[in-house]
């Protein structure tokens, strides 16, 4: 089965995360995306939206899939840019998004603490993948 | 691919991991009284807002609800807000150049122009939004790079104590 992993180079250590990849809801979002990845980028804190991380991609255009309010745990694109988004906490949605992978609810704990960072310490260099692991 | 796309593209990619010189530079341009927190607030603004236009108008262009002259005139309009286009310097004189005079971002200023210029040559849709694509997604980078450099958090916490407002909430 293939993931979305997730690779933050955090100063006291790399943390990994895998997201199960959503086929049936965004198979050509995610076609896209398999064709740009691996790639690195700083990780940064959204602003305005609560308890979400963003990362800028290499560039592709796409149409809408999954256009729908994200869930703690959501990973979705955002066209403009275009950037990823990640969801790790309680969240007010602002908006839909299309979502194209999720973290499971078992690993929410951790990659809550962890990518909460991000506000007060940005620029961590994450790496995005998607690889094949065993179900 | 057109030259000035094709460029773009690549200064784009490339930024995805390393800072852009501009950002360098940006960070000795002094604004009123000697203060650079101002022009960093108001060029990540301007990029922010840029990448969203060149969202919306390589959306546009591909599609046949603008005709082709608008959708060519309202680009080069925006873009002249950051730099005009490099075959026309003057006419947009009064409110061009923010890029360079006012963020001293001029590497992006001069794309942006070389770019904006290649808007106005097209001739084709495809070749329109290539441009366009390729202009999104370096400012996107170049944007990311701004918004890297500013203090948010730091900064958040001390507007919170200066206006009383609540306190911003600790990491979790």
């Amino acid at each position: 089965m293939k993931k979305l992993k997730l690779t933050v180079a955090f100063e006291d250590g790399d943390y990994v995360v895998f997201a199960k990849l959503h086929y049936d809801r965004a198979p050509n979002l995610i076609a896209a995306i398999e064709k740009v990845v691996p790639f690195s980028n700083p990780v940064r804190h959204a602003r305005i939206c609560e308890s979400e991380w963003m990362l800028s991609t290499p560039y592709f255009a796409v149409e809408d899939e999954n256009f729908s309010y994200p869930d703690p745990g959501d990973i979705s694109l955002h066209r403009a840019g275009p950037h990823f988004c990640g969801w790790y906490e309680r969240i007010s949605p602002i908006g839909t998004t299309d979502i194209f992978a999720s973290v499971a609810p078992e690993d929410l704990e951790e990659y809550r603490k962890k990518m909460g960072r991000t506000w007060e310490h940005p620029g961590a260099k994450m790496t995005v993948d998607i690889v094949e692991v065993e179900a | 691919m057109n030259p000035i796309a094709q460029e773009l593209f690549e200064a784009g990619d490339r930024y995805l991991m390393e800072r852009p010189d501009d950002i360098v530079a940006m960070r000795t341009r002094m604004g009123t009284r000697g203060q650079n927190m101002t022009v960093q607030i108001y060029a990540f603004s301007a990029l922010s807002s840029s990448v969203d236009a060149m969202y919306l108008l390589q959306e546009a262009v591909a599609k046949d609800e603008y005709d082709f002259d608008t959708v060519v005139k309202f680009a080069v309009d925006w873009l002249s807000t950051l730099a005009p286009p490099a075959d026309d310097s003057q006419t947009h004189a009064i409110i061009g150049h923010r890029a360079s005079i006012h963020y001293r971002l001029d590497n992006l200023a001069d794309l942006v122009s070389r770019a904006s210029a290649a808007i106005k040559r097209a001739k084709t849709r495809d070749e329109v939004r290539e441009v366009l694509q390729a202009l999104e997604h370096y400012l996107n980078q170049v944007r990311t790079w701004i918004d890297l450099e500013f203090p948010w958090h730091e900064l958040a916490v001390r507007y919170a104590e200066i206006m009383g407002d609540p306190i911003p909430r600790p990491a979790p």
